[in-house]
C-alpha cells in the first residue's frame, strides 16, 4: 500500500513538472506562416470575403465585418482581407476556435476594435498587443464617446461614423503600410474622400428627419446620434453590450420614455431579446424596426452600410 | 420614475408585461411545487439539473432549424434521459457517473451548435436563463397544460410516489413497480423543465424545483402539504422577485431564484429555533441510491 502511494506520488509529481516545462517552453516561440492553409477555413465563414486570392498576397485579419469593409478599401490589391466574427453573428457574444486564434496569432497584421468590443477575443488580442505583435485597435486611435454612468472603456460602436473611421485612418494606413511593406498613402487620401463624400450624403439623409430620437435594442447608436443630429432617448438594455440583462425596472422606465416622446419605433438588432422588445412594442403602440448595427448583411461596401442605416432611420422616422 | 401610490401593486397594474411574467412565473411555481417535492424527496436534484442542461442542444438545433424550441427541447429531455439510462445500464458506472456524463456532453453539443451557427436566434444564455419579461401568451398556454398534465399524473400516481418517497421496498411490496414509476417521476421532471424553460430558462428552473420544495421539507409532515408549501413557496418569490426586478433594476428570473434560496434560509433558520415537527411521510434526507 505504502509502495503504491509513493510510486502514485512520484509519477503525478513527475507529471506536473513536465507539463509545467513544456507550458513554459512554448511561450514565445511560435511558428510565422503567414496564413495558408488557415486562409481556406476563414474565408469559408466569410461570405462578404474578397474573390479567390491571387498569388500570394498577405493576409490581414479583422475582426467584425463592418470594420472589414473599410480595410478591404484601404489595401485593395496589396493584401487579403480575413473576418474572424462570421458576418450576422452578435460579435459581442463571439466565441472563437481554435482555428481563428491560430489565424489571430499568424497574420501579417490584425485589425480590432478595441474598447472590450469583441470580448470573446480580447485575451487573444491583449496577449499579441503584450508581445509587441501586429495589432492595431481602432479604439484607440478616435475621439471616445464616454458614457454618462459607465464606468468602462467608453462606447465601441465607433464604425457608426465616418468621421470617427477618417480620424483613425491615417495610423492605420501607417502601421499597417509599415506591416506590408509598402506605401498606402495614395489609397488613404482616396478612401478618406470616399468617406467624406458618404459623410456628407448620410447627413442629407438624415436631415430629412425633423425629429430624430432613436430608441434602440442597446446603447449601439452613440457615434450616429452625435455625428448627425439624434437624440438617444431609450434602450431595451441600456448597455453598450447585449450581453447584459433586460430589467422590470429597466423596461418599465423605457415604455414611460416611449410614450413621453411619443416614439413609434424601437430600432432592434442582433442581441436585442426579441421577446421583451415586442411585448414593449406591443404595449406602447410603437412598432419594430430591424436595423444591422454591427453586420453588412447585404451591403457590399461600408458606404452601402451606412447608407442604408440611414435610409431604414430616416424611413421609420417619416 | 414615478412612486405611485402603491409600489407593491402598481408595477403590475401599469405594465401587461409584468402581469405576463408572474402569471408565467407563478405557473412554474405550481408545476415545480409538484415535480420538486419529489425530486427533493428522492434526491434527484441531480437528475434535474441534467435535464436543465440536456435540452439546451435541443433547443438550439429547433431554433436553428426554424422548428419550435418547445419541441426541440422535449426531444433534447428525451435523450438525455435515453443515454443516462444507456450508460448506467450498458456500464459499470453508477448512475450519478452517467448523469454527469450525459449532461456535459449534451451541454457540450448545445454550445457548440450554437458557435457554428452563422446567425443564432438568441444565444445560449437567453436558452439557460430564460426572457421571463418577454413571455408569450402561447407559452403561458404550454405552462398551464403542462400543470394539468404533471398535475394530474401525480394526482393519480400519489400513492406510489409517496411510498417510494420512504422507502423503494415499500411500494415494492405494496405491488408497485418502482422502475415504471420512476421512469414516470423522471418523465414528469423531463415535463417540466421543457415546459418552462421558455420562461425562467433551463436553468433557473431547477432553482425552482429545489428551493421551494426544501422550504416545504423543513415544516411539512405530510407529502401534499409539502407541495402545497412549496407552491406558496414559489409564488411568493415570484411575486418578491419580479418586485425586486422592477424596483432595484434587477435581472428577473435570477431575482426570482434568488428570493426563493432565500426564503428556504430564513425557514430553515425559523425552523431551528422554533423546533421541528415529527415527519412520518417527510424523512430526513439521505442518499438514494438510483
Amino acid at each position: 500500500m505504502i509502495q503504491f502511494r509513493r510510486r502514485a506520488f512520484l509519477s503525478f509529481f513527475a507529471f506536473s513538472l513536465a507539463t509545467l516545462g513544456l507550458a513554459c517552453s512554448n511561450d514565445g516561440g511560435d511558428a510565422t506562416e503567414t496564413g495558408g492553409a488557415l486562409d481556406t477555413t476563414a474565408q469559408a465563414q466569410d461570405s462578404d470575403a474578397s474573390p479567390a486570392p491571387a498569388a500570394d498576397l498577405p493576409d490581414v485579419i479583422v475582426t467584425h465585418s463592418v470594420l472589414a469593409s473599410v480595410v478591404r478599401e484601404l489595401v485593395e490589391g496589396v493584401a487579403d482581407v480575413v473576418t474572424i466574427i462570421p458576418d450576422g453573428q452578435d460579435p459581442h457574444d463571439f466565441e472563437p476556435s481554435a482555428k481563428d486564434i491560430e489565424a489571430i496569432n499568424n497574420a501579417a497584421f490584425v485589425v480590432a476594435n478595441g474598447l472590450g468590443f469583441e470580448e470573446g477575443l480580447d485575451a487573444s488580442l491583449e496577449q499579441l498587443r503584450d508581445e509587441k505583435g501586429p495589432v492595431f485597435f481602432v479604439g484607440e486611435h478616435v475621439t471616445v464617446l464616454k458614457m454618462a454612468d459607465e464606468h468602462g472603456d467608453g462606447d465601441p460602436h465607433v464604425w457608426m461614423s465616418p468621421a470617427s473611421i477618417i480620424e483613425m485612418l491615417p495610423d492605420l494606413a501607417d502601421e499597417l503600410g509599415a506591416a506590408l511593406g509598402t506605401d498606402l498613402s495614395a489609397s488613404l487620401t482616396a478612401v478618406t474622400a470616399d468617406l467624406t463624400a458618404l459623410d456628407a450624403e448620410v447627413a442629407a439623409i438624415m436631415s430629412g428627419v425633423e425629429k430624430c430620437e432613436l430608441v434602440t435594442g442597446h446603447d449601439e447608436m452613440g457615434y450616429f446620434a452625435e455625428r448627425y443630429g439624434c437624440e438617444l432617448i431609450g434602450a431595451i438594455i441600456p448597455s453598450t453590450t447585449t450581453t447584459a440583462e433586460a430589467s422590470a425596472g429597466g423596461l418599465a422606465k423605457l415604455k414611460e420614455v416611449i410614450v413621453e416622446h411619443d416614439a413609434k419605433v424601437v430600432f432592434v438588432t442582433v442581441g436585442t431579446p426579441q421577446a421583451a422588445a415586442a411585448k414593449i412594442a406591443k404595449e406602447t403602440g410603437a412598432s419594430l424596426v430591424e436595423l444591422s448595427t454591427a453586420s453588412m448583411g447585404r451591403a457590399a461596401s461600408y458606404a452601402d452600410f451606412m447608407k442604408s442605416v440611414a435610409n431604414r432611420i430616416a424611413d421609420a422616422l417619416k | 420614475m414615478t412612486w405611485a401610490a402603491n409600489p407593491f401593486v402598481d408595477p403590475f397594474a401599469a405594465n401587461e408585461f409584468m402581469r405576463h411574467a408572474l402569471l408565467g412565473s407563478v405557473l412554474v411555481a405550481l408545476v415545480c411545487a409538484v415535480t420538486g417535492t419529489y425530486v427533493v424527496l428522492r434526491g434527484l436534484s441531480f437528475v434535474g439539473d441534467a435535464l436543465a442542461h440536456g435540452v439546451v442542444p435541443g433547443i438550439a438545433t429547433a431554433l436553428l432549424l426554424g422548428a419550435s424550441g418547445v419541441l426541440g427541447a422535449a426531444v433534447g429531455a428525451a435523450v438525455m434521459m435515453g443515454a443516462v439510462s444507456l450508460i448506467s445500464r450498458k456500464s459499470r458506472l453508477s448512475s450519478d457517473t452517467s448523469i454527469g456524463l450525459a449532461f456535459v456532453g449534451m451541454l457540450a453539443l448545445g454550445v457548440i451548435i450554437t458557435s457554428r451557427s452563422r446567425s443564432f436566434v438568441g444565444n445560449i444564455t437567453q436558452i439557460m436563463f430564460g426572457e421571463l419579461l418577454g413571455v408569450s401568451v402561447s407559452a403561458l398556454w404550454w405552462q398551464f397544460a403542462a400543470l394539468v398534465a404533471v398535475g394530474s399524473a401525480a394526482f393519480v400516481a400519489h400513492r406510489p410516489f409517496v411510498l417510494m418517497s420512504i422507502d423503494d421496498g415499500l411500494a415494492r411490496t405494496s405491488g408497485f413497480s418502482v422502475t415504471f414509476f420512476h421512469s414516470l417521476m423522471l418523465g414528469l421532471v423531463g415535463v417540466t423543465v421543457v415546459a418552462s424553460f421558455q420562461s425562467v430558462g433551463s436553468l433557473l428552473v431547477l432553482g425552482m424545483l429545489v428551493a421551494p420544495a426544501a422550504s416545504g421539507a423543513l415544516v411539512a409532515r405530510r407529502v401534499s402539504t409539502m407541495m402545497l408549501v412549496a407552491a406558496v413557496y414559489g409564488t411568493l418569490a415570484s411575486y418578491l422577485g419580479l418586485l425586486a426586478s422592477y424596483h432595484y433594476d434587477l435581472a428577473a428570473g435570477g431575482s426570482i431564484v434568488l428570493v426563493s434560496v432565500v426564503l428556504f434560509g430564513l425557514t430553515a433558520l425559523a425552523a431551528r429555533l422554533f423546533g421541528r415537527p415529527d415527519n412520518p411521510e417527510v424523512p430526513h434526507q439521505h442518499e438514494h441510491r438510483h
